[in-house]
């Protein structure tokens, strides 16, 4: 089990707030999203990790070993804050080896180690630069280099592409994910951004305040979620609420909905159950010209559409719902026309009953 | 570059007047050895007259030993040193627990901290004259250094405060994590960042500690001579600007002119490479 094994740590802030306890354990080399809105913790999570808020309860481990109660200049945790915190009286070179000069490392071994992290981070020619003569992307990359030019067991990158134009955001997370790899250095990152963490993650932790929800990978997260509020945050827009009425099939507002996961085996006809259904996963049509056995369709009426480059954005309404659906743009149907609404059993995700209130 | 508006061109001229203004018949006067009513400019200067008389005059008098100028100056340079560092070294620790910390009775404390800067010197000279008599400890350097730290570290705290307020906390952790000790953020990240709100501080120090009369006099009993106790000494007799007082202050713009010159190179730097906390 080789790896960041959290296990049930907690802190306090001054007020008397508490986060946790939170535990997971992300193995060696992978890369991990802590995803919730601001205040649910996860920022604080990445500070016990690295030292800078004290653990009231619990430990965690890198490799077996306890890293929990070192003190933090020996913990071999690097971490890029979200406003990057470059030091502003040093250029870029001596941002970037403040940390090997501190452990009164040898000029020749700086100088070759500064070398490498400079061609790794694409930084060559800005050595002299001092931090207010960089642009947004450049801080972020020197912000890394200062970090893993000293070959931490662990990265926490706290919200790395909030600071960034948006045209920048789709590059630096790849440019992260490519550098991740290349290290193979486990790193854990924050971040409010569902698409981020599905782009970025091998492992994806849900938190809200101060409790992990969810732990799994983005297909996981994204289409298995195991509690409203997941659903909602990965923004799940058709939450369906029915009753049990037959194997395998609820009965909606919209009709009767056969659903082929395993969860509602547990169910009994007459308990409640919530349908989860993507906006991707339906399929709206003028006609219900639809021969596949597997599918299902109901009736509905189109009562907004948005285009949006690719994709066009539908609101329907069937029975007393309304749902959204998101579907490729080639065929624009306008607003008020009668469809049929068609999907999959095996998109239709029952959500589990604890969720329910 | 842009050229200057009609309005910021006024702006400068009144500015520049008002600051050099005052300084301009000071130095005239300074070089006077008749100046009445309604000349323009003295109707004879210190120089015509310097061979003819037989005691010295204006400058010739600032320079000469029975002035006492020079040691006063001396004197002066030497307190202002002292309480500026002694100074710092108490508000700083104190500064960056105001700027970062909460605790009970903070507001109140702060309240404390500006006492000196409320009660009239005058109570304050003589009640710490009557408690430095009790110890033996007037009439010395050491009992001036330690009254002029009375109202300096209120100003010093305040300034201080503000730059620690500003300061940016992860800079601090960030350099923990990148394995530096607690000497080593401080020598190496905290220091250079406070820097120019230290020589800002100081400044404001040199500047107070030099003006400082009422303390001096009382607290050094009329033993130790500064700038200040000699130019009052001056002026008591009537207002007449003679060439004497003109000229001693003059002199007493130096020691906080200087610091300024001193440190003009790093505060300026300090900007150049992206003042406080740009990030």
């Amino acid at each position: 089990m080789d790896g960041l094994r959290l296990e049930k740590v907690k802190t306090a802030f001054d007020n008397g707030d508490e986060i946790g306890p939170v535990s997971f354990y992300l193995p060696k080399g992978e890369m991990m999203a802590l995803l919730g809105a601001s205040g649910s913790g996860k920022t604080t999570t990445l500070r016990m990790i690295a030292g800078l808020s004290p653990l009231t309860e619990g430990q965690f481990f890198f490799n077996k070993t306890d890293i929990s109660s070192l003190p933090v200049r020996l913990r071999k945790v690097g971490m890029v804050f979200q406003n990057f915190a470059l030091f502003p009286h040093l250029n870029v070179s001596n941002n970037i080896s403040f940390g090997l000069r501190m452990e009164g490392k040898s000029t020749e071994f700086i100088q070759k180690k500064l070398d490498w992290i400079i061609n790794k981070t694409h930084l060559n020619g800005l050595e002299t630069r001092f931090v207010h003569e960089l642009s947004g992307g450049q801080k972020q990359r020197v912000a890394l280099a200062r970090t893993l030019v000293k070959d931490p067991d662990i990265l926490l990158l706290d919200e790395p592409l909030s600071n960034l134009d948006a045209n920048l955001r789709e590059e630096m997370a790849l440019f992260i994910r490519e550098l991740q790899r290349d290290l193979g250095i486990t790193t854990l990152f924050v971040t409010h951004d569902q698409e981020e963490a599905l782009m970025l993650a091998d492992q994806v932790v849900v938190m809200d305040q101060g409790n992990i929800l969810q732990q799994g990978t983005p297909v996981d997260i994204f289409e298995r979620p195991t509690s409203k509020r997941v659903a909602e945050f990965m923004g799940a827009l058709n939450l369906l609420p029915g009753k049990v009425v037959g194997p395998k099939t609820v009965d909606c507002d919209i009709g009767a909905i056969t659903v082929s996961n395993m969860l509602l085996d547990q169910k009994n006809v007459g308990d409640a159950a919530t349908l989860m259904i993507r906006p991707e996963h339906i399929r709206i049509d003028t006609n219900s010209g639809n021969n596949d056995i597997e599918m299902q369709s109901f009736p509905a009426v189109v009562t907004s559409a948005r285009y949006q480059g690719g994709i066009m954005s539908y609101r329907v309404a069937s029975g007393q719902s309304e749902l959204s659906v998101r579907q490729d743009s080639r065929v624009r149907i306008a607003v008020g026309h009668d469809v049929f609404l068609t999907f999959s059993p095996n998109h239709v995700w029952s959500l589990p009953d604890d969720t329910l209130q | 570059m842009r050229s200057l508006s009609k309005l910021q061109r006024v702006a400068i001229f009144f500015l520049i007047t008002g600051i050099l203004g005052p300084l301009a018949p000071l130095t005239i006067a300074s070089l006077a050895f008749r100046w009445g009513w309604p000349d323009l400019l003295p109707s004879i200067w210190w120089w015509e007259k310097r061979d003819t008389l037989q005691v010295p005059l204006a400058w010739d008098y600032i320079f000469d030993p029975v002035s006492r100028v020079v040691p006063a100056m001396q004197n002066t340079i030497l307190i202002a040193l002292c309480v500026t560092l002694l100074a710092l070294i108490i508000s700083l620790p104190a500064a960056k627990v105001l700027a970062t910390q909460n605790f009970k009775g903070k507001s109140l404390f702060e309240l404390f901290l500006a006492a000196p800067l409320i009660v009239p010197e005058m109570a304050v000279s003589l009640g710490m004259l009557l408690v430095f008599l009790q110890f033996g400890l007037q009439g010395n350097l050491v009992a001036i250094i330690i009254a002029h730290l009375v109202p300096v570290i209120p100003y010093m705290v305040r300034v201080l405060t503000v730059i620690y307020g500003e300061l940016d906390k992860g800079m601090l952790d960030q350099a923990a994590l990148l394995g530096a000790s607690r000497y080593q953020i401080f020598r190496y990240v905290e220091f250079p960042l406070i820097l120019p709100g230290i020589l800002a501080a100081a400044l404001f120090s040199i500047l107070i500690s030099t003006n400082i009369f009422l303390l001096t006099f009382y607290v050094g009993q009329g033993q130790v001579d500064t700038l200040a106790t000699l130019l009052f000494s001056k002026i008591r007799g009537g207002g007449a600007l003679d060439p004497v007082s003109a000229g001693l202050t003059l002199v007493i713009i130096l020691p906080g002119l200087l610091f300024l010159a001193f440190t003009h190179r790093t505060l300026k730097e300090e900007v150049f490479s992206g003042g406080l906390n740009k990030s």
